[in-house]
């Protein structure tokens, strides 16, 4: 059926929201990469089973990751009336047992993390209900209680391959203000005041980069969505787009709009099977309800989005590689100017955002850029989300508010080491961000405070060291990294790079000399300054920075040597 | 153009908007080190040695890519500028093996052939900072005319932009990242194995010791040779070459102008720039005579000229033929024509008379390199032309690749052009003509269609090319036959193709002059033919020797000044290459001793150079 109106997107809605709080149990399995490798899909099994000899109409589906990856398999619960549940370490021999309760109205409380009154999708609230009194709340659970969902409002909650949850959710709803009610310009200028910067890792805002592609004089457009993330251990693409695609899409359309695009497209990581599926289900989706294709809601505005997998190198998520490897040529950077946003894709202005950029719109169209730029600071509004990872206990992804200390989401939030170790750094922006100490962890999270301190934000790696972390280990692990991945194409990357990982492994095997400090420190330099893309630029972040706090550690393997 | 204004170090340069720095700064007279770039060539900005500072920006950035802007200040030398250029390149002369002095060339500031260690002078790399790794890549010798020792690749990517962008080829591309990048054939195969074409213009533009020729290898510094500008007239498309000579032996030629601008891009295939290093025929270094006995024995000079009048007066005018090649300057060509008039000799044709009397009964329109450059649909009828016109396969490439053109080949033969083409047509020999009904309707409905017809023995049959020019000349499609020698236009145009038609030779003198190429007879054909007497003038030994009774050297088309007709249309002088030996003789001035002596007074060419 094709939308075309408020009142369809309305009557979709009611049908939907019977799914998710409905007159039927619901039990939902987070079905994202973290819980399947945790064995979601037995657990989803064994429910399966279960309901068919229990013969009850129960309604089994599947959602996305909520973010405590520590707890995987997450299920969650809706029994009519009453709060939703959070169900922690799921496993399948625990289907019948807790089926057998929540026929009863009960569920078992040893698996209960917290429950959920009420939940806040920004465009519609929905209410739960009330009972399980004496399980925690949501909101005053240690590992959830200071993060603020904007981007994951519905991850975890909805089934991200049902475009009527989304809809119920207050999906699509957004789209249709900016097409009905807004001309692009007012999109743009409503991007503008929200704030809001790239969450790719340079933090360019937004508003003015649509801005300036919408401005570039040409016949055609086009909007890519960077799905490549590529840093060791980040996940916060994969689950955005494995738990609410449609957010992503969403952003995108209205983003093709502002600008004045037709195509889009998604270009992601081959190694993201199931985000692919995913965003295929959804894109097949929003064409089969009008919201992607021909004339958008019945307006003259035709938008498409295709998916383009990833070759596979790490570079490709910088831009112009990006467009290179969309065109079909080996993915390396190329000069700028001219930048993308004038000469892009086939030569034409091109917008590039990070997934979490564009998940960000829909809401700031709906609510307000005034409302959005009231989260965060001043000039870091909004939220971030992280993947805190490395020696933290509560693994997982966080979304917080830009100008959260780093204090706060170590130990508020993750709860430090474990094992009772002290923590002794934190490592944000990726193979080129740098190491900041425990003494630092006061700064504030925001895209200049990252940067006084040698780091960058990136795109929400967070890796958490303990006391027994070798620094210059660290050093050279993300050196070797950036060494493998650098493209080639510029001499003082490609070869300065392999010449700063010779002299740090030197020194890890003891044989560094003092004049090795200097050297590294030069080459750290040349390489920043002469560079061509952002890839050689930040590269030497970890070296720099662990010099920087932890000169001792080098100096005391160099010593041995002496 | 809008102008723009700039500083450069403090002085107020104007460019155009569009310009790089590096350009702006170049045409102001500033010099800047470069590597990676290339001016006939996109910008690459791999090596970062351009770098410079420009106020405002915390990073250097690369004057070869940064367009200029107004009110830009930059400073092209500053401490800072200089330590970074220094620091990069002791970094690219540490990445491989740069060994100066093992190295073919390499060699003192003045001399060296190799632009990264001029730039090493330059910037004053006096020892190396870092540890050399010299990690074993490897040697590609397969290559039939160079070769790729990646060992002293500095990956600046000027074989790849060339061979792509110039050449239109796409042979050569970076494999493997990082540190362990390699230029790569075909992603992978030896270059011998490739699709490359032998042009050498990769090797023309490497900066490094990392592509060399198989030919000027240990043949000296090109800064040591003597160095000539002129064009390569073998095939007609008259690409500009400069050629370095020492010692009379060429060591090298190179496309000149490979420039921005230059519609051929200033390359060279494979016969051009190759062509003379690999020559193995050997030269007619001594006049021949037939003695008493029928055997050949060596003779002075002037004995075989006075055999050779001694020929001319005993045969009457109508029992005289004139056999030329067309592959000889105009001046010899009109010579010839003039020297047989006078003689009142009226059967004289060139070896590719036949195809010129098979095309001038066609009016079809001309195509010429433009209309290949913007047509959206190629025929190439016959044979290979990458072999034969290998420029001419470039604009043909390069509207494929640019423009999406779509090429149809029809050939008996493989060639490396069948790549680029949609569909290849497998035709016998000589039944090219058969198929064109069936491409008719495509060629009409292509907005521009351009036939291209390639190959000697296609244009001799007059059978295969009437369909094709018929066609052409019914739907006045742009049509380029491809002539078959570097001349062929000229000696067309100045008549020498007015063979008689009578069926036997018996009884008669041929004067046989072959300049460089050989006949299109064989001995069996020519002996079959039954000429009395041969006169035989010709720079390279030649099996039709045996028939002939007088044996004259002659020189090479590199030895020999004169004039050209090329397919554009141009009328070009080409200056020799290299000195001839003393007893070779253009045929111009052979036959103007034999004129003196035959008493037919001075033959006038000047007339007809000019109406060329
Ligand atoms: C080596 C390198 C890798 C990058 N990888 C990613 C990536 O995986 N995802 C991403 O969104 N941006 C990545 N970027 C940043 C992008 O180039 C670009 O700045 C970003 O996609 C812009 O989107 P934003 O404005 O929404 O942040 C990378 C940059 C560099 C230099
Ligand atoms: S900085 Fe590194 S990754 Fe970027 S272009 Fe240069 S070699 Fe390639
Ligand atoms: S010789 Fe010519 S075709 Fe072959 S790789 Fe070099 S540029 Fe390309
Ligand atoms: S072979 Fe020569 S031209 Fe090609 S990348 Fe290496 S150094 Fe440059
Ligand atoms: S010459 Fe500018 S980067 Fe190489």
């Amino acid at each position: 059926m094709r939308v075309r109106s408020l009142d369809d997107l309305k009557a979709i809605a009611q049908r939907a929201l019977e799914k998710l709080c409905g007159r039927r149990i619901r039990i939902a399995v987070g079905l994202a990469t973290c819980g399947i490798a945790t064995g979601a899909e037995e657990v989803y099994s064994a429910f399966l089973k279960g309901i068919e000899s229990l013969k009850r109409d129960i309604l089994l589906t599947k959602v996305g990751c909520i973010g405590y990856c520590r707890e995987e398999p997450i299920v969650n619960v809706v029994i009519p009336g009453k709060a939703l549940l959070l169900l922690s370490r799921v496993r399948p021999e625990d289907a019948s047992e807790i089926l057998k309760n929540l026929i009863d109205g009960d569920v078992p409380r040893e698996k209960i993390v917290c429950r959920v009154k009420e939940w806040d999708h920004l465009l519609e609230k929905i209410h739960y209900g009330d009972g399980f009194t004496d399980v925690s709340l949501y909101e005053d659970t240690p590992f959830f209680k200071h993060q603020r969902k904007i981007v994951l409002r519905n991850a975890g909650i909805i089934n991200p391959e049902d475009i009527e949850e989304y809809i119920a959710v207050g999906g699509y709803r957004s789209l249709y203000k900016a097409l009905t009610e807004m001309t692009p310009e007012m999109v743009i200028e409503e991007v503008k005041r929200s704030g809001l910067r790239g969450r790719g890792g340079a933090g360019f805002p937004t508003g003015l980069k649509w801005e300036i592609t919408a401005k570039s004089e040409s016949d055609e457009r086009y909007i890519i969505c960077n799905a490549d993330e590529g840093d060791p251990g980040a996940y916060m693409n994969r689950n955005e787009m494995e738990s609410d695609p449609h957010s992503l899409i969403e952003g995108m359309i209205i983003g093709g709009y502002a600008i004045g695009a037709k195509e889009g497209i998604i270009y992601v990581r081959a190694e993201y099977p199931l985000a692919i599926s995913r965003l295929q289900i959804a894109i097949e989706q929003s064409r089969r309800y009008g919201l992607l294709g021909e004339n958008i809601f019945g307006t003259d505005f035709s938008f498409d989005i295709r998916i383009v997998k990833g070759a596979g190198a790490f570079v490709c998520g910088e831009e112009t590689a990006m467009i290179a490897s969309i065109e079909g040529e080996t993915g390396r950077p190329r000069p700028r100017p001219p930048f993308p946003a004038e000469k892009g894709l086939w030569g034409k202005p091109t917008n590039i955002n990070n997934v979490e950029t564009w998940c960000n719109i829909p809401v700031i169209v709906y609510k307000g850029g005034e409302w959005f730029s009231k989260i965060g600071t001043k000039n870091n509004t909004g939220t971030k989300v992280f993947s805190l990872v490395g020696e933290v206990q509560r693994v997982g992804l966080v979304e917080v508010p830009l100008g959260t200390s780093l204090k706060r989401i170590v130990y508020d939030i993750g709860n430090g080491c474990p094992d009772g170790l002290k923590v002794k750094a934190v490592q944000i922006g990726g193979p080129s961000g740098g190491c900041i100490p425990e003494g630092l962890l006061d700064i504030p999270v925001d895209y200049e405070s990252l940067k006084e301190v040698g780091s960058i934000m990136g795109s929400g790696g967070m890796v958490v060291m303990s006391e027994r972390t070798s620094m210059v280990e660290t050093a050279a692990f993300f050196v070797s990294f950036t060494s493998e991945e650098s493209c080639g194409k510029c001499a003082p990357c490609r070869e300065g790079l392999k010449q700063m990982l010779n002299i740090l492994n030197k020194i890890l095997m003891g044989k560094g000399s003092p004049s090795d400090l200097e050297l590294l420190k030069e080459l750290s330099e040349t390489i920043k300054t002469t560079s061509l893309c952002g890839l050689g630029q930040t590269a030497p972040n970890p070296v720099l920075t662990t010099i920087k706090y932890f000169k001792e550690e080098y100096e005391e393997l160099i010593k041995r040597y002496d | 153009m809008r102008e723009v204004k700039l500083k450069i170090d403090g002085k107020e340069v104007i460019a155009t908007e569009g310009m790089t720095i590096l350009e702006a700064a170049r045409k102001a007279g500033f010099e800047i080190p470069t590597l990676c770039y290339h001016d006939g060539l996109s910008a690459h900005g791999g090596c970062r040695l351009c770098v410079v500072e420009v106020k405002g920006s915390p990073r250097l950035l690369t004057s070869c890519t940064t367009p200029v802007t107004n009110g830009m200040e930059v400073s092209i030398n500053t401490d800072r500028v200089k330590e970074a250029r220094k620091f990069v390149m002791n970094l690219i002369m540490t990445e491989r093996n740069h060994f100066c002095m093992f190295c073919e060339k390499s060699g003192r500031y003045e001399e060296t052939d190799c632009e990264l260690q001029k730039r090493a002078y330059e910037v004053q790399i006096e020892h190396f900072p870092f540890p050399v790794y010299v990690n074993k890549y490897p040697i590609d010798t397969t290559s039939p005319v160079m070769v790729m020792d990646h060992n002293r690749c500095i990956l600046c990517g000027r074989c790849v932009r060339v061979c792509s962008e110039v050449v239109a080829n796409s042979t050569l591309d970076f494999s493997f990242r990082g540190s362990k990048a390699l230029i790569a054939s075909d992603t992978g195969l030896n270059r011998g194995e490739s699709s490359c074409i032998s042009c050498g213009a990769c090797m023309q533009v490497c900066p490094a010791g990392a592509l060399f020729s198989k030919f000027g290898g240990y043949k000296g510094k090109k800064s040591l040779c003597e160095k000539i500008e002129t064009f390569c007239p073998i095939c007609g498309v008259g690409c500009e070459t400069t050629n370095y000579v020492r010692y009379n032996n060429i060591v090298e030629i190179e496309g000149s102008g490979l420039a921005k601008g230059n519609l051929d891009g200033g390359q060279l295939c494979e016969k051009g720039r190759y062509g003379p290093l690999m020559e193995t025929r050997n030269r007619i270094s001594l006049p021949l005579l037939r003695d008493s006995r029928g055997r050949f024995v060596e003779s002075s000079y002037q004995e075989a000229i006075n055999k050779s009048i001694q020929l001319l007066k005993a045969y009457s005018p109508d029992k005289i033929v004139f056999r030329v090649s067309s592959f000889l300057p105009a001046e010899d060509l009109a010579y010839i024509k003039g020297f047989a008039l006078k003689l009142g000799v009226k059967d004289i044709d060139t070896f590719d008379g036949e195809i010129y009397r098979n095309l001038i009964s066609f009016d079809y329109p001309k195509a010429n390199y433009e209309d290949i450059l913007n047509s959206d649909l190629i025929i190439l009828v016959g044979g290979d032309i990458v072999k034969e016109h290998g420029v001419v396969g470039s604009y043909i490439r390069r509207a494929v690749r640019n423009k999406g053109a779509e090429l149809i080949i029809i050939s008996p033969a493989e060639s490396k052009m069948d790549r680029f083409s949609k569909e290849v047509r497998r035709v016998a020999e000589g039944s090219e003509g058969s198929v064109v009904k069936e491409y008719e309707e495509k060629i009409r409905k292509a907005s521009n269609p351009v036939i291209i017809l390639e190959g000697a023995y296609l244009l001799k049959n007059r059978e295969a090319i009437e369909s094709w020019l018929k066609f052409a000349e019914a739907s006045k499609v742009k049509t380029l036959p491809l002539p078959p020698t570097g001349n062929s236009l000229a000696a067309w145009k100045l008549g020498i193709s007015s063979k008689s038609n009578e069926n036997t030779e018996s009884g008669k003198l041929l004067f046989l002059i072959l300049g460089d190429i050989d006949s299109s007879y064989s001995p069996a054909s020519l002996a079959e033919l039954g000429f009395e007497a041969i006169i035989l003038h010709g720079a390279y030994i030649d099996p039709m020797m045996k028939l002939a009774d007088v044996v004259l050297p002659g020189k090479s088309w590199l030895e020999n000044e004169g004039t050209y007709k090329l397919i554009s249309g141009e009328v070009k002088k080409f200056t020799p290459i290299l000195r001839a030996e003393k007893d070779a003789k253009s045929p111009r001035e052979l036959l103007s001793e034999l004129a003196d002596a035959l008493r037919l007074g001075k033959i006038d060419i000047d007339s007809l150079i000019t109406s060329l």
